[in-house]
């Protein structure tokens, strides 16, 4: 299972271009998925994900370059294609009138290899009801059906996009479980997202896509250089100066009020700051679109 | 300002086609009918003849004044115009009131500072500033066309009246439902009453008040260039406010996203489905019992009217031997009634086949084709087995409607033969499969305007076809509407060569659709 049939890749773009009138949502894209690899597809909202996800499915024509999965084209051959692979969307949309277990049944039976004791296990995982009708389902819950129909099929290939819209962090930590179960049973798992959090945490290698452009295919440990934080700090009496301390870029202080940015870990900050007065801490995640601003400029 | 604007975006286009439709009909009409019949002896004519049949007034409504040009645009045009545009008002204010709320969408207006009852009042408005477009451009076409303005007023506000009784009971059904498709069906199935009862109230000797329970009885009462009676219009105005201010009350009384009358909850073991094809029939016997019930009625109530055609026959001996001349068959008789009936069921057939090819875009916005097609079912596959769903549901709706008409006609005392009915049915799918056709074709090629082309269509042809009810009618004109091509069975013998060429036309242009659909991308919303 893990090499697929016919040992060529789970998914191979050769300057994959898409284009709406004037507009190029994606501009030349050539990637290479290995088998059994979870490969993480980075970019901001807008950047070209689900048009290339939807080039991969055969749902939409490439404008030029091709496709291909497991060797089959994407668009000439897509029936091929979907036999290998299942698919999570961004936004699942359910049938307003069928019952969860109806959905689940009927996208199992037509892919036709589906393993019904994973699926039960799975709706009790993703703490799923699936008694209630389309129409009665959060959004959270819609995405659940999507999950569960794909985490059960046996499907060489699963091709997400951003399918953690909705849920809940808790939801969120068991799909990350299910992605990793999955690539141990031999699976390779496409993954679309702009979370770098989400990435980081589940995938072997990443392609970071940025206004229909590839930026950068690498390994995890590059990513590292993307882990930066921001950080803002209400001081009480006395500002210290913190531009010694490792890792700190971009210092600003406005009177009592610091903010700064975090590269690598927070050891040397927190250090630094333990001898003085702190009366509020707080440290988030940069977006993407800030990191990609820090680091690759605006690729116009 | 802004929610105005944003409302108006659902309403302009609509609003702007339908003025210019519903405007070009009646300049047609008008100079139609003063070519077919130039002078008083021939009007007069008319009106003793064709503007008798009782059919006719249960079809088109009461024929009041039909000697002069106004009366005659009132009756045969009106009635079907009011219709149309209260069709397109529950349509439309459905889709602002409802769909909104199902997608989200109006969530983002609401959560932020906007009053949802505030909202409501805004859409209800700019969906009347659409039906006062529709009113003025009728009104405009009428004194273009030389009738006199007050009447022309009159007229216009008949026409746009429709809509705003209909905008105002869908305003209701908005509130009631959580889901748009049974919102726009409540609303739809009070339309398709209304007519029914306007229908016998107009058709049958016997039942003439119960014109004034339903409100196209009001709009026809308006008499814009006879009558000119102000009872009426003081009923449509209050009605439609009632109607509106009870939305407004409801909508206090409800969470956003929901509806006063809760969804249908989960009863009932789960059914299995295997295939497109299986759920594609799961998915279909709702709105299939639904419009049988629909179709059935309609045929039963024309069929129970063939009894006041054969006593009017009796009677006036005269009339109807100059009318089976004019329509080369004895259109007052059992069997020549049958056919005049089920040409008004090929309106039906066709309009429900068009809906149910109209529910394959409708999955491709919503992205539940793309599920299916990436589970493993073949684009060709997938809409194949919604076309094989469609055949069979039509094919069902056509035996409803024979048993229907047969059983009406049989309860009133008149005998026709079931034989005779159901002919008459099956005679009328061809003209319903070619706009399926066109409908497939629509929307493997141009899916965004499959709406627009499906019902466009039927309705221009439908149009044509009963200006082609006039004699001098352009020969070119009629000759484009199919429904001119459907032999008027079982009084005259099935039109083989035109049924051929429609089965050719249905099955050329879905081979083309279901071909350009899988050539093309899948386009969610």
């Amino acid at each position: 299972m893990a090499t697929g049939p016919g040992g060529a890749p789970p998914i191979e773009t050769r300057g994959l271009t898409k284009r709406f009138g004037a507009l190029t949502a994606l501009d030349d894209l050539t990637i290479n998925v290995e088998p059994g690899e979870v490969y993480g597809f980075l970019g901001p909202n807008g950047a070209g994900k689900t048009t290339t996800i939807r080039a991969i499915l055969g749902l939409a024509k490439p404008s030029e370059g091709s496709a291909r999965v497991f060797g089959f084209d994407a668009w000439v051959q897509r029936e091929e294609a979907h036999r290998h692979l299942a698919f999570v969307p961004g936004e699942f949309a359910p049938w307003p009138t069928l019952r969860g277990s109806e959905m689940l049944d009927l996208i199992a039976r037509v892919h036709g290899r589906y393993d019904p004791q994973r699926r039960d296990e799975m709706c009790k995982r993703f703490e799923f009801d699936p008694t209630r009708r389309g129409r009665e389902y959060s959004k959270g819950n819609r995405q659940k059906i999507a999950l569960i129909a794909a985490f059960s099929v046996d499907a060489e290939l699963l091709v997400l996009d951003e399918p953690t819209s909705g849920l809940d962090p808790l939801m969120e930590i068991e799909f990350r479980a299910c992605v990793i179960e999955a690539r141990d049973r031999g699976q390779t798992v496409f993954l679309s997202s702009h979370l770098l959090s989400e990435v980081e945490a589940v995938c072997d290698r990443v392609a970071i896509l940025r206004k229909g452009r590839l930026v950068e295919v690498g390994m995890l440990d590059d990513l590292r250089k993307l882990n930066t934080q921001e950080v803002e700090i209400e001081f009480g009496s006395i500002v210290p100066d913190l531009s010694h301390v490792p890792g700190v870029q971009q210092l600003r202080a406005n009177g009592s009020h610091v903010t700064l940015r975090l590269k690598g870990a927070p050891n040397a900050l927190i250090a630094a700051l333990a001898a003085h007065d702190v009366r509020d801490l707080d440290i988030r995640e940069p977006s993407l679109e800030e990191l990609f601003l820090t680091y690759y400029g605006d690729v116009e | 300002m802004t929610l105005s604007r944003f409302a108006w975006r659902h309403v302009w286009r609509g609003a702007v086609i339908w003025s210019g439709v519903l405007a070009i009909i009646v300049l047609t009409a008008i100079a139609t009918f003063e070519s077919a019949y130039p002078n008083e002896g021939s009007r007069e004519a008319f009106a003793r003849s064709i503007g008798q049949l009782p059919a006719f007034q249960a079809l088109y409504g009461r024929a009041v004044g039909v000697d002069t040009v106004g009366g005659f645009l009132t009756w045969r045009y009106g009635d079907i115009m009011s219709l149309i545009i209260g069709l397109w008002a529950l349509l439309l204010v459905t889709r602002m009131m409802r769909a909104d709320e199902e997608t989200g969408r109006a969530e983002v207006l609401v959560a932020g500072r906007v009053p949802p009852r505030r909202l409501l009042l805004v859409q209800y408005a700019v969906f009347l500033a659409g039906c006062a477009l529709i009113m003025t451009a009728v009104t405009v076409a009428g004194v273009a066309g030389g009738l006199p303005v007050g009447g022309s007023i009159l007229f216009g506000f008949m026409v746009a009246a429709g809509g705003v009784i209909f905008g105002s009971v869908a305003a209701v059904t908005s509130q009631l439902f959580d889901a748009r498709r049974r919102a726009a069906g409540w609303a739809g199935a009070a339309l398709g009453a209304s007519f029914l009862v306007r229908a016998l109230a107009d058709g049958s000797s016997k039942l003439h008040s119960l014109a004034w329970i339903t409100p196209l009885g009001w709009t026809e009462r308006v008499e814009p260039f006879t009558g000119a009676s102000v009872v009426p219009i003081v009923v449509i105005v209050a009605a439609s406010g009632l109607l509106f201010s009870g939305a407004f009350l409801m909508r206090e009384y409800r969470d956003t996203g929901a509806g006063l009358i809760g969804a249908r909850t989960s009863r009932g073991r789960p059914r299995p489905m295997r295939s497109s094809l299986e759920l594609d029939w799961h998915l279909s016997t709702g709105a299939l019992v639904a419009w049988g019930s629909g179709i059935f009625v309609i045929l039963f109530v024309l069929g129970y009217l063939t009894h006041d055609m054969v006593r009017f026959a009796n009677d006036n001996p005269t009339i109807t031997k100059a009318l089976n001349r004019v329509y080369g068959y004895s259109i007052a008789s059992p069997v020549g009634f049958l056919s005049v009936s089920f040409g008004f069921a090929a309106l039906l057939l066709a309009v429900y086949a068009g809906s149910h090819m109209l529910s394959a875009r409708e999955d491709e916005a919503a992205g539940r084709a793309d599920t299916l097609v990436i589970a493993g079912t073949s684009r060709i596959a997938w809409l194949l087995s919604r076309i094989a769903i469609a055949l069979i549901a039509i094919a069902v709706l056509a035996l409803v409607a024979a048993f229907g008409a047969w059983l009406g006609a049989s309860v009133s005392g008149v005998s026709v033969g079931f034989v005779h009915s159901l002919e008459a049915s099956i005679n009328v799918i061809p003209a319903s499969l070619l706009f399926g056709g066109l409908s497939v074709l629509a929307f493997g090629s141009f899916p965004r305007f499959t709406a627009y082309v499906t019902f466009g269509s039927v309705a221009a042809c439908y149009v044509i076809q009963v200006l082609g009810g006039l004699s001098h009618a352009p020969h070119w004109l009629t000759k484009v509407s199919p429904f001119a091509h459907i032999a008027p069975v079982p009084a005259a013998s099935v039109d083989l060569h035109a049924t051929l060429a429609m089965l050719a036309i249905a099955l050329a242009t879905s081979a083309l659709g279901v071909s350009a659909f899988a050539r093309r991308d899948l386009a969610r919303d």
